[in-house]
Order: C-alpha cells, then sequence, then structure tokens
C-alpha cells in the first residue's frame, strides 16, 4: 500500500535558489520525483537563479513524463513572484508550453531538441541590452560562446531530451558586481563519460578530473582531432568580464574565477551536465582586444 | 584547373552551428579539391559566429589538409570580418596545440631511442 509520501510532497524551496544551494535543492526535488501530487513550496524564496529555475523545470518536466502533477506556491516577495511568471517556469507547473519570450529581465527558460540558431542571438541582444555601450567585438565574443556552450551540449550530450537554457539580469545597484547569469544544461551522457568514450584520456577517471580535463587547452571528445578553442576560451572571455563558470557534472561540480583558486566539490549525482556563466555585462572585456588580430593562412575574397 | 563553386546557404541551409551541420560542407570541399579543383566557398555575408561550425567545416582542411597546397586553392568569399577573425582563432590555436603535442610525441621517441642506444651499449659493453 503507498505511504502517503510516496502520493504527496511538499519541497520547501530555500529563500536563495543560486548555484551554492545547488545540493539542498537537488535532494529535496529528487526525495519527490515520484510522488504522485508534489507541491513546490516558494513562499520564501527571494531570488532565482538561471540553474535554479533550470533544476526546478527539469523536475517538473520529468514528473510530467511520468503523468505525476506538480504545483507550485508561489513567493510572496513580489519581484520573485514576477520572475516565476516571466521565466514560464509558473507555465510549466500549470501544463502549458514553454513559448520562449523574452521579459524585461530575463530570457525564457527553453528546451530545444537541437540548436536553435534564433537562441544564442536572443540571449546576446537581451545581455547587451542592459549593458550601456559593448562594442562589436564583444558582442561577437559573447555571441561566440554561447553559440559554443550551446553547440557543446547538443553535440556531446547524446540526450534524446534536448537541453535548457534561461538567463536572467540581476539590476543590482553596486556596478562592480556580477550581473548576467545564463544557464545551459544538458541530461546526456555527463563529461566524464563523453571524455572516456573518445579513448584518448585514459580508462578511468573521477567526474572532478573529467571536468578539470574538459577545462584544458586542447582537450576534446573527437576521435583523431585537436579541440577548438572551447571552455578555455569560455572561462577567459568570462573571467575577463570579472565573472565566473561553473560546471556540474555526474558527482562533481568545478568553478573557475578571476584571480582565485579552482573550487572542486562533491556534489549529488546528476545525469549530465549543467554549465553557468556569470559575469558583469557592463565590464569591457579586455580579451577581444588582446586576440583579434592573428595571422592566418586563408585566401578572402 | 577548373573550379568548385560552393554557395554556404545551398549547402548547409540556416543550420551553420554544430559540428554535425559543418559535415556536407567540409566533405563538398573535399571532394572538390580531391578532384583536383580550386574550391571557392561564398558565405554570402552570413554571420556564422560557430566556433565549431567553422572549425569542422573550413579550419579542418587547412590544419589536415586531404591535398598538397589546399590553403592556396581554397578562397573564402563573402566572410564577414569577425568570422574571418574567429576562423584566424581557431587556426593559430589549433596549430599551437598540435605544434605542441608534435615536440612532446618526438621528445618521447628521442627518449625510447636513447633508452635503446643505452642498452644496446650496455650489452656490447659486457660481452
Amino acid at each position: 500500500m503507498p505511504t502517503p509520501e510516496s502520493i504527496r510532497g511538499r519541497v520547501v524551496l530555500p529563500r536563495l535558489m543560486i548555484e551554492r544551494s545547488y545540493k539542498l535543492i537537488f535532494e529535496r526535488l529528487e526525495q519527490t520525483i515520484k510522488a504522485q501530487e508534489v507541491i513546490l513550496d516558494a513562499s520564501d524564496v527571494l531570488w532565482i537563479s538561471p540553474l535554479g529555475t533550470i533544476l526546478l523545470a527539469d523536475f517538473t518536466h520529468r514528473r510530467q513524463e511520468l503523468g505525476l502533477t506538480t504545483s507550485i506556491i508561489m513567493p510572496k516577495q513580489a519581484m520573485s513572484n514576477q520572475y516565476i511568471r516571466d521565466s514560464g517556469l509558473f507555465n510549466l507547473t500549470q501544463s502549458s508550453n514553454l513559448d520562449g519570450a523574452i521579459t524585461s529581465s530575463n530570457v525564457q527558460l527553453r528546451l530545444l531538441n537541437r540548436m536553435d540558431g534564433n537562441v544564442p542571438e536572443l540571449l546576446v541582444n537581451f545581455a547587451c541590452g542592459q549593458a550601456e555601450d559593448v562594442d562589436d567585438d564583444d558582442r561577437a565574443l559573447l555571441r561566440v560562446w554561447v553559440t559554443e556552450l550551446m553547440t557543446n551540449a547538443n553535440d556531446h550530450a547524446k540526450s534524446e531530451k534536448g537541453f535548457w537554457v534561461c538567463a536572467r539580469y540581476n539590476p543590482n545597484r553596486n556596478p562592480k558586481l556580477n550581473n548576467m547569469n545564463i544557464c545551459v544544461a544538458d541530461s546526456g551522457i555527463g563529461i566524464k563519460e563523453s571524455l572516456l568514450r573518445s579513448g584518448k584520456y585514459g580508462k578511468e577517471m573521477s567526474h572532478s578530473q573529467a571536468i578539470e580535463k574538459a577545462l584544458e587547452e586542447g582537450v576534446t571528445s573527437r576521435a583523431g582531432h585537436t579541440g577548438g578553442l572551447g571552455l578555455k576560451h569560455i572561462v577567459a572571455y568570462v573571467k575577463s568580464h570579472g565573472g565566473s563558470l561553473t560546471i556540474f557534472s555526474g558527482n562533481a561540480c568545478v568553478r573557475v574565477r578571476r584571480k582565485r583558486k579552482k573550487e572542486v566539490k562533491t556534489i549529488p549525482q546528476y545525469q549530465g551536465t549543467i554549465v553557468t556563466a556569470a559575469f558583469n555585462i557592463r565590464t569591457v572585456s579586455k580579451y577581444s582586444k588582446s586576440e583579434g588580430s592573428a595571422e592566418s593562412p586563408f585566401q578572402f575574397q | 584547373m577548373s573550379e568548385t563553386i560552393l554557395k554556404l546557404h545551398e549547402i548547409c541551409g540556416e543550420n551553420t552551428y554544430t559540428r554535425d551541420d559543418a559535415v556536407p560542407l567540409y566533405n563538398k570541399i573535399r571532394d572538390g579539391l580531391l578532384a583536383g579543383n580550386n574550391v571557392t566557398v561564398d558565405f554570402e555575408e552570413k554571420e556564422i559566429s560557430s566556433e565549431s561550425f567553422l572549425d569542422e567545416a573550413i579550419v579542418e582542411h587547412y590544419i589536415h589538409p586531404k591535398v598538397p597546397n589546399a590553403a592556396k586553392k581554397i578562397t573564402l568569399k563573402n566572410v564577414l570580418g569577425f568570422d574571418k577573425s574567429l576562423m584566424a582563432r581557431i587556426y593559430n590555436y589549433r596549430k599551437e596545440i598540435e605544434d605542441k603535442q608534435l615536440k612532446k610525441a618526438q621528445k618521447a621517441t628521442n627518449a625510447t631511442h636513447s633508452i635503446i642506444r643505452d642498452s644496446n651499449q650496455d650489452s656490447s659493453a659486457k660481452k
């Protein structure tokens, strides 16, 4: 006979739904994944990052696929309440489709089955729209790495479900703080499996070793090739904007920041890979200026 | 020598983002070169901004050429400014890595040779 817990679950969400609360959010959600009905209690939530948004969306979506229902108690705080409506999360709990629009402070949550070139464009327009003046080089670089994050999710994840994308702007008063947050998450094979399958990096490694490896120069899972610019250059861009890049894959989380040591943590097992980038869109990047004038063998006409 | 002219949109349509998207263009360029032709790829001023696509479709031909002097046989037409510098950046980055890997491999080979040489000298001294 089913216990009351297996029929109905209530998940009290933490006040700050951010990277640091990943373990707490993830464990609370996973405990109720198979309950017939789940109520997500967001009444005390003050801030939800794109990562928090995606964790909730993925949980709700997985439950929908199992034919289970999820509802949400909306936050008391007006800004978070509005965000949940604007981000598309509320629609998802109401079983309606994600329409992927853009609102004043976020790019709505999207679940993409394959790479959609309009999304990087939308994200870049959104990010640059929040800054006072972003030069063409910086704008183009932003588009390159957002596209790269998404094509990585598309190419390497081998996930049938596709991948999630979400972005949010934090209009905080301190101009030096990171104000743009972009998250791309897939539920594919993860970085470790991707590198092991390539046969180029040994037969055994931990999830944290795999993430650190992926951040090294020239590392790729493609057979017989050297890597492209990859994650290393995304990190360079984000750091040049005073930001950080956090990668969750398997049971490990690695965070890289400007002028700080790399942080490696063990987390509850995540099926797939999540990459979140936090940076200050108002900072002028030195990255583009230092690398823009490379020589090449190409004949252009 | 005849010329193969490839129009990006005719080959890839709107899909110019992933490595899979790049494969048809890579193959057409390769086929043109293997047929002994010069190849012109017309980007038709489409903004690509995808490292994966440009690496797989274009830069790969310069890193691992299928015919001698491939770089001189490929012409890239109507490429936007940022995509030109992105291609250059990818090329230089990959070239640097391949050179490093080559040096590392050569070092390893030299080390193996010196071990073999030393052990041969040891055994002849014992005799």
